[in-house]
């Protein structure tokens, strides 16, 4: 097993990825290095310090390349900050092989950005405590690289549709109602490019779901060193395992396209629907985002940014002193509005 | 600045349904004073019972209407949910419709007389 990081060729302090700028920091002599500037370091001299693996039970022991001190992780950790120093450990061996991701989305938005996004989580959630959206309420905010499968299928689907047209006249003395019925018969052929699953069970798939989508016009070949100063985590679901998902999500976005299509009718139901999936390629990237934990009232509440986008997402808690006030303000201004006009 | 504005809300609708009273109220005195007892006190008990059916509705809607504001304020601060349709995904430009048929099978008409109604 070996430890990985990347060093300042300055002054030996470890460099950290930033965002902002798209670079390699020395956030001591405050060098800045390039990609190219890092693999040529890497060619220089050997980044990798083997360092003895410890196994118990599903966490492993490893070493600090820099301050020798211990790093226990879990056995799906890929890079890890190291509790003494703050040296990012990378696991190398978790990120080669068939661990290999293809690529990598790096991170854009800084752990500013992200503190940022949360005490500007406000709008629109008039019951939320003002209280929660304070920074010292942030027990830890972590940038993750998360494992995700990205899925290209083609769908071939087919629906079945109940359909109504209705028509409605009147003569002196009755209202007529009439209603055509018909069998709606649509099918088509449709392609659906990266449909993204998380492939870890360590983060929850309905915030994964919300910060989506990720530009992937940002994808660039999968490289280490854009971990630096982030953490890491290789899949521990496989990639057939998760299948079902993203073409559950394709055949309903199949259906709904075909669904539109028809139209001049009143009411539409689906009476059967019958989907042919083909995936056409897969592969494994790390995405990045920002993972805050909140502590609130005892409680902790997870929330997430896309650390591309800035997409920012999270449940938060509801003050009921805060419904109830609301509630009554309009109420009283329904209330008197009626009030109003049944007065003149 | 909020409970300055809850306070003038509630002032306001209660102005509104003295006002209310006030009118009905007064005009029943009027009609005293004109000696149509009889006519007076059937507008008395109409109006009395108007203005009773119109705050009860009032309070009613009222009700009714800032419950629902208030839940779906509710669903905006539960925001997280799974992805049902992958919609971000689908190429546009492949979409290829390959077959269209739309079959009628049935035709019923309703009749309803206009004194139903």
């Amino acid at each position: 097993m070996s430890v990985s990081d990347h060093k300042c060729t300055a002054c030996k302090a470890v460099l950290k990825f930033n965002p902002a700028k798209q670079k390699w920091i020395c956030e001591y002599c405050g060098t800045q290095y390039s990609l190219e500037d890092l693999e040529q370091n890497k060619k220089e001299r050997n980044v990798s310090n083997s360092a003895k693996s410890v196994v118990n039970g599903h966490y492993k022991e490893y070493h600090c390349p820099d301050c020798g001190a211990e790093i226990v992780m879990d056995e799906n950790t890929a890079a890890t900050a190291c509790v003494y120093c703050g040296n990012t450990a990378i696991i190398s061996d978790r990120l080669n092989g068939e661990f290999a991701p293809k690529n990598i989305i790096p991170f854009k938005k800084t752990r500013e950005q992200a503190i940022e996004a949360f005490s500007n989580y406000k709008k629109g959630k008039w019951f939320m405590p003002s209280e929660f959206v304070r920074k010292e309420n942030i027990e830890k905010t972590s940038g993750v690289y998360i494992p995700f499968y990205l899925y290209d299928m083609d769908v071939f689907e087919q629906i079945n549709v109940n359909a109504i047209k209705e028509t409605r006249w009147s003569d002196s003395d009755f209202y007529y109602t009439k209603k055509d019925y018909y069998k709606v018969y649509r099918a088509g052929n449709m392609s659906f490019n990266k449909i993204p699953t998380d492939a870890s069970k360590k983060f929850p798939d309905d915030i994964m779901d919300s910060i989506e989508p990720f530009d992937y016009n940002g994808l660039e070949e999968f490289n280490s060193s854009y971990m630096s100063g982030f953490l890491a985590e290789k899949y521990d679901i496989e990639m057939n395992e998760l299948e079902n998902r993203a073409k559950k999500r394709a055949i309903e976005t199949a259906k709904d396209t075909l669904y539109k299509d028809i139209i001049g009718y009143d009411e539409k139901n689906i009476r059967s629907a019958v989907d042919e999936v083909d995936i056409k390629e897969t592969s494994y990237v790390l995405l990045p985002v920002w993972m805050l934990n909140v502590k609130y009232n005892g409680k902790i509440y997870t929330l997430a940014m896309n650390g591309q986008t800035g997409k920012f997402i999270g449940n938060v808690p509801i003050s009921w002193k805060k419904v109830a006030k609301i509630w009554t303000i309009i109420f009283a201004i329904i209330t008197a509005i009626m009030l109003l006009f049944s007065l003149f | 600045m909020k409970k300055k504005l809850t306070i003038c809300i509630v002032f306001i609708t209660i102005c509104v349904a003295v006002c209310l009273g006030n009118k009905t109220n007064a005009y029943i005195r009027r009609e005293e004073t004109n000696n149509v007892k009889s006519s007076a006190e059937k507008i008395n008990e109409r109006q009395e019972k108007d203005k009773t059916k119109s705050i009860f509705i009032s309070v009613g809607i009222g009700a009714a209407a800032s419950t629902i504001i208030c839940f779906f304020i509710g669903l905006s601060h539960k925001p997280v949910k799974t992805a049902k349709a992958a919609n971000n995904y689908i190429e546009r430009n492949s979409i290829d419709i390959t077959d269209r048929e739309d079959q009628f099978y049935d035709s019923v008409v309703n009749r309803t007389a206009k004194s139903d109604k």
